[in-house]
């Protein structure tokens, strides 16, 4: 899973958000490091949707246009879950290894 | 203002909602980097045209479609430019390229003879063995004990052809080979070219059989203008092929059979006209100035030419494909639905 991918799921964890919120939450979480551009963004909430991670939740027309609210499903749930727990493993993994390199370099 | 670039997209609701969140970004404070914008937008509204979000090789198989549009486009933009290229050379002009190839010889020229004599004044036309050329002007003169020099006179024809304007292209022997590679005689050719003009000239040599002559063909060069036209039209010929495929994805995306029949169909007529677009690479050397519209790029598209025949088949194979996806109706789009709300 890319970077932005991840973010963009994690996004939408607490609420429906649209393409917007979505922009923001994600710069947000990451400290700013994502700053997703809106093309990137709803070619990323299609590819999403085709792979079932993500759904509409509702439309509201505001001044004529539509805005649509994007929710996490359960697959994207799933995935997200999965995915955080990989990062977890292999952050803890290389946390391990670089622990017990420290004293070879204080040495 | 509505973007432009919003117009990437296909027609539906994802462009209001692009602007909806521009305009909400905006008015965030949210500082816009315009050039980036678009540049995103152009390049995910196109993407977007294609359909199939999961799919990595429908862009691949777009961009080839997109190619080959543009070549088809670059083609017919080209030979029909042509309808408006200079005239050729006048009377003033031959005798002057006459005196400049052979001083004091009784050089003529001759119009050229295509197959059909209504193609006379045609920029292109089938000549004696059915071979597409471009039209020209020939000579064929008896050489004398001077031109019998073959390396003498070259040197002095480089010369005067430098003196007055022209560039040699190439040099290089012509004689007939043994089979061993050895030359059976001293011929040589030579193609040299102006802004308006090319010429290719044989100085043939052969004493054991008795031949000694100048054989020499004038050609229009391409004039700028027509080569700026054809690299222009390619461009929209590429965004239409790119169009053209998006639309036919879209309409068969969820529909298996229509997908693998239209992927056949389209990537059998791509590799029929594979040849063709080969032969049209040898066009980018118009950047250097070495471009010979004896033989135009487009030539693998007649039905003349050895790999011409499988133009029409290759043309045939996309219509397939277009009808094959005109007759789906095209099923749930796989842009995110309120349909798809658990």
């Amino acid at each position: 899973m890319r970077e932005p991918t991840f973010w963009i799921l994690t996004a939408l964890v607490d609420q429906p958000r649209h393409g917007y919120g979505v922009i923001q939450e994600t710069a947000a979480l990451s400290d700013g490091q994502v700053t997703l551009q809106a093309g990137t963004l709803y070619a990323a909430l299609d590819r999403l949707a085709a792979e079932g991670l993500v759904g509409v939740d509702h439309e509201e027309i505001v001044d004529g246009r539509p805005r649509r609210y994007y929710r996490l499903t359960e697959s994207g749930t799933a995935a997200l879950a999965a995915e955080t727990e990989r990062l977890a493993r292999n952050a803890s993994t290389a946390s391990r290894r670089l622990q017990a390199r420290k004293p070879g370099f204080a040495g | 203002m509505r973007p432009l670039a919003l117009y990437a997209y296909p027609s539906g609701p994802r462009r209001d909602e692009v602007l909806d969140t521009l305009l909400m970004a905006a008015a965030g404070g949210q500082g816009r980097r315009r050039v980036r914008e678009t540049a995103n937008l152009l390049r995910n509204g196109m993407r977007a045209r294609l359909g199939r979000p999961r799919s990595r090789a429908v862009g691949v198989f777009a961009t080839i479609v997109a190619l080959v549009a543009g070549f088809f486009a670059a083609a017919l933009a080209n030979r029909l430019a042509w309808e408006a290229a200079p005239d050729m050379p006048s009377a003033s002009e031959r005798a002057a390229l006459a005196e400049m190839i052979a001083p004091g010889l009784p050089m003529t020229w001759a119009e050229w003879s295509p197959d059909d004599p209504a193609d006379q004044r045609a920029p292109f036309a089938t000549t004696g063995g059915g071979e597409l050329d471009a039209r020209q002007i020939d000579s064929t003169t008896p050489g004398t004990a001077q031109t019998a020099q073959v390396a003498t006179y070259l040197a002095g024809l480089r010369k005067r052809l430098s003196d007055a304007g022209w560039r040699v292209v190439r040099d290089y022997p012509s004689a007939s080979r043994n089979l061993d590679g050895t030359p059976q005689d001293d011929s040589a050719a030579i193609l040299a070219r102006n802004d308006r003009l090319v010429l290719m000239l044989w100085n043939n040599h052969d004493p054991a059989n008795k031949v000694n002559e100048l054989d020499a063909t004038v050609y229009r060069a391409e004039p700028t203008w027509i080569s700026a036209v054809t690299f222009a039209a390619g461009l929209p010929g590429a965004i239409l092929g790119w169009l053209v495929f998006g639309w036919a994805s879209r309409r068969t995306e969820g529909r298996p059979a229509a997908t693998a029949l239209t992927i056949s169909a389209a990537a059998l007529g791509l590799v029929l006209v594979l040849p063709a677009v080969l032969l049209a690479a040898d066009y980018l050397t118009v950047l250097t100035g070495d471009y010979l519209p004896g033989s135009p790029f487009w030539i693998g598209l007649e039905p003349t030419n050895e790999f011409g025949g499988l133009a029409l088949p290759a043309e045939a194979m996309f219509a397939v494909a277009l009808l094959i996806a005109a007759f789906c109706r095209p099923v749930q789009r796989r842009q995110p639905q309120l349909a798809d709300q658990a």
